[in-house]
C-alpha cells in the first residue's frame, strides 16, 4: 500500500505495491515536491543571503570588494571579527567604485559601555568619516553593522553593535547624508593593524 | 594616533592586499593624520561649546548636579 513521507506527506510507493501507473506516480511526487519547495523558497525565502566571507591579515584598512552592495537588495549586514595590535579609533567610510567618500557628510551618535565605566557618548555631526568605536590594545572585536539604503540614491543609515571581549560594548547609530548609491564600505584602524574576517549578508526582499 | 611603524603598511580591497611603501605609505599616513587632526579639531570645538553651556548654566545658578543632568 502506498504511503507518505513523514515531514511533507508526499505520496510514495512501498516495496510491496504492484508496479503500475509509474509515470503518474512520478508526476504526483514531482508536483508535491515542487509545491513544498515553492512554499519554502518562493513565498518564504531565506531571510538573509550570504554574499561573501573574506579574511584579512595585518592590514590597517579593509574595504569590501567593489559592487558588494547593489540595487538587488536594500539592506545589508556585515559581521566583522578581528583582533587589533594596538589601541586606536576604528573609523569607516562609504565607498564607490574603489574610492572612499571623504566629504563632510558623516554623522554618528554612539554609546560605549566599559567593564567599569560608561555609558559614554560619541557624537559627530557632518564629519569626514564615521567614528565607529575605539579599539583597545589587543582588542578582540565582533562588530555587526547594518547598512540601510546604501546602494540607493538616498542617504545611508547605519546601525550596529560591537563587543570587545572583556573591555567594552559599543552601540552604533550613524548616517551619511548624501543621496548617493555606494557599493562598498571601508573600515580602518588608526592604531596598528587588524587581522580577522568579515561576512556580508543581504536582507532578502 | 599611532600608526604602524613598520616599513610597509598593508590595506585590503576585497581580496586584494596592497602593500604601501615609500611615498605611497607616506601619503596614506598623511591622509590619516589629516583625518585625525580634523577629528580633534571638531572634538575641541564640541568641548568648547560644552564649556560655554556649563558657564551659562552656572551663571543662572544651577548646581553641578543639575548641569550634569542637562548635559
Amino acid at each position: 500500500m502506498a504511503t507518505t513521507t513523514p515531514n511533507y506527506g508526499w505520496a510514495v510507493p512501498t516495496s510491496t505495491d504492484l508496479v503500475k501507473d509509474g509515470a503518474t506516480a512520478i508526476e504526483t511526487l514531482g508536483d508535491s515536491i515542487d509545491a513544498s519547495m515553492f512554499t519554502a523558497l518562493g513565498t518564504k525565502k531565506a531571510g538573509m543571503v550570504l554574499l561573501n566571507t573574506t579574511s584579512f591579515s595585518a592590514v590597517t584598512s579593509v574595504s569590501l570588494a567593489a559592487s558588494t552592495f547593489t540595487s538587488t537588495y536594500d539592506n545589508y549586514q556585515v559581521i566583522y571579527k578581528f583582533t587589533s595590535t594596538a589601541a586606536g579609533a576604528l573609523r569607516g567610510r562609504v565607498r564607490l567604485s574603489g574610492t572612499d567618500a571623504t566629504g563632510a557628510n558623516y554623522s554618528e551618535m554612539n554609546v560605549t559601555v566599559g567593564t567599569g565605566s560608561g555609558p559614554g557618548r560619541q557624537g559627530t555631526l557632518n564629519g569626514t568619516e564615521f567614528n565607529i568605536l575605539n579599539l583597545a590594545t589587543s582588542a578582540n572585536l565582533t562588530l555587526n553593522l547594518n547598512f540601510y539604503d546604501i546602494a540607493k540614491a538616498a542617504p545611508t543609515s547605519i546601525t550596529g553593535f560591537g563587543i570587545q571581549h572583556s573591555t567594552a560594548s559599543n552601540f552604533i547609530g550613524a548616517d551619511h547624508s548624501l543621496s548617493t548609491a555606494y557599493d562598498s564600505f571601508t573600515i580602518y584602524a588608526t592604531g596598528g593593524s587588524i587581522t580577522g574576517a568579515y561576512s556580508v549578508y543581504a536582507y532578502n526582499k | 594616533m599611532t600608526m604602524a611603524k613598520s616599513e610597509t603598511i598593508k590595506i585590503q580591497d576585497g581580496d586584494t592586499v596592497i602593500e604601501l611603501t615609500g611615498a605611497n605609505k607616506e601619503a596614506y599616513l598623511a591622509e590619516r593624520a589629516k583625518d585625525q587632526a580634523e577629528f580633534e579639531t571638531q572634538q575641541a570645538q564640541k568641548e568648547a561649546q560644552k564649556q560655554t553651556r556649563i558657564n551659562a548654566y552656572t551663571k543662572l545658578g544651577l548646581t553641578e548636579e543639575e548641569i550634569n543632568a542637562i548635559l
